[in-house]
């Protein structure tokens, strides 16, 4: 069975460390992670991923850009803020992903925070 | 006309991990609930038991605002900021993770386990400094009256956090009333018995039930047990 792909952009590189282990413990998932807006840029170019998961650090400015970017090459792609920091909320989070239940975070698709 | 959710405590999604034991109001970790992820703001309300000199070790969070309220016992926190804390019955902590922090949580005693509270508000600003606050309560004032206990600003009483968001206490005399007027329109309330009876607008609440209202500015709180406790979290719903 295919692993769901999960891209997770976070700037502070030990809590982007603790996400994608968690990621990865999970058989049916598998974690890639930057911290860097143009290297996820170009990793969504290269690989095709189920899931975003935006973190900790990021702009509204570079999350804004991305979105665009990542919904205009895939107009499918889920794309979701993770809050926590690898916490416990991270697996509800995948889940209501794919469960396509937008009110799932607190205001998960328009980034609340402007 | 005010809307409420009810949530028995029976209906909380329950993990023991022997260490942990734990009840949890809304979705976390291996418990997922489609229907109870949040209510506004009020993103996680976890009933922890650990056991005597455990602990969770060193771990992240960023972007939440986690409060954690001792009910019994003390806790050990340190963080990656350089504080280390004792959080003792009595205390109430809040940390804004921001753009992130790692902390461990430990049962300060061998000889007894400690019962907490820890719930997270989503911030109303994301990447904010971490910070840290933590204040001692005086209980003789919640005793038949609401004590605020946390706010949004720092200048006003209790712990504050990244939200527009209050919480009270109170401690109730059998048969206390009183009413409870929403800090801001459009806000909903989170009530959380923490011991004994409490009746909220009509609705008959027991050790441990929550119970959301919102659509309305003002509660009504009466007390039908000696030594009711309560906690009110007053959240935005949007």
């Amino acid at each position: 069975m295919e692993k769901i792909q999960i891209l997770v952009v976070c700037s502070h590189q030990e809590i982007l460390n603790t996400i994608i282990r968690l990621i990865n413990n999970n058989e049916k998932w598998n974690g890639t992670g930057t911290d860097d807006i143009e290297q996820a840029i170009e990793l969504f170019h290269q690989q095709a991923f189920d899931l975003v998961l935006l973190g900790s650090g990021l702009t509204g400015e570079s999350e804004n850009k991305l979105r665009k970017i990542f919904v205009l090459q895939n107009p499918e792609i889920k794309i979701i803020e993770h809050f926590g920091g690898g916490s416990g909320l991270l697996s509800n989070e995948i889940e209501e992903a794919f469960a396509g239940n937008k009110n799932g975070n607190f205001n998960v698709i328009d980034n609340p925070f402007k | 006309m005010a809307k409420t959710v009810l949530h028995k405590a029976s209906t909380r999604g329950h993990a023991n991990h022997g260490w942990l034991d734990s009840y949890h109001s809304f979705s976390f970790a291996n418990y997922y609930n489609p229907e109870r992820i949040h209510f506004g703001a009020l993103r996680v309300l976890n009933d922890d038991t650990v056991s005597e000199g455990r602990g969770f070790g060193k771990h992240p969070h960023d972007n939440m605002e986690i409060i954690s309220i001792p009910l019994e016992g003390d806790l050990q926190h340190e963080d990656s900021m350089g504080n280390v804390a004792v959080i003792k019955k009595g205390d109430i902590q809040a940390m804004s993770a921001g753009t992130g922090i790692f902390h461990s949580e430990f049962n300060k005693h061998k000889d007894a386990p400690v019962k907490f509270l820890q719930i997270w508000i989503f911030p109303n600003k994301k990447n904010v400094e971490p910070r840290y606050s933590q204040i001692t309560l005086n209980p003789e004032e919640r005793h038949n009256k609401l004590q605020q206990v946390l706010s949004p600003a720092e200048t006003e009483a209790g712990v504050w956090i990244q939200q527009d968001a209050w919480f009270s206490m109170g401690k109730f005399d059998k048969d206390f009333s009183t009413q409870y007027t929403f800090k801001k329109k459009g806000d909903g309330v989170y009530a959380f018995v923490l011991n004994g009876d409490i009746t909220i607008d009509g609705q008959q609440l027991h050790n441990r039930d929550g119970f959301g209202i919102w659509e309305t500015d003002s509660v009504s709180i009466t007390a039908n047990s000696q030594d009711a406790e309560l906690l009110l979290m007053e959240v935005p719903m949007t």
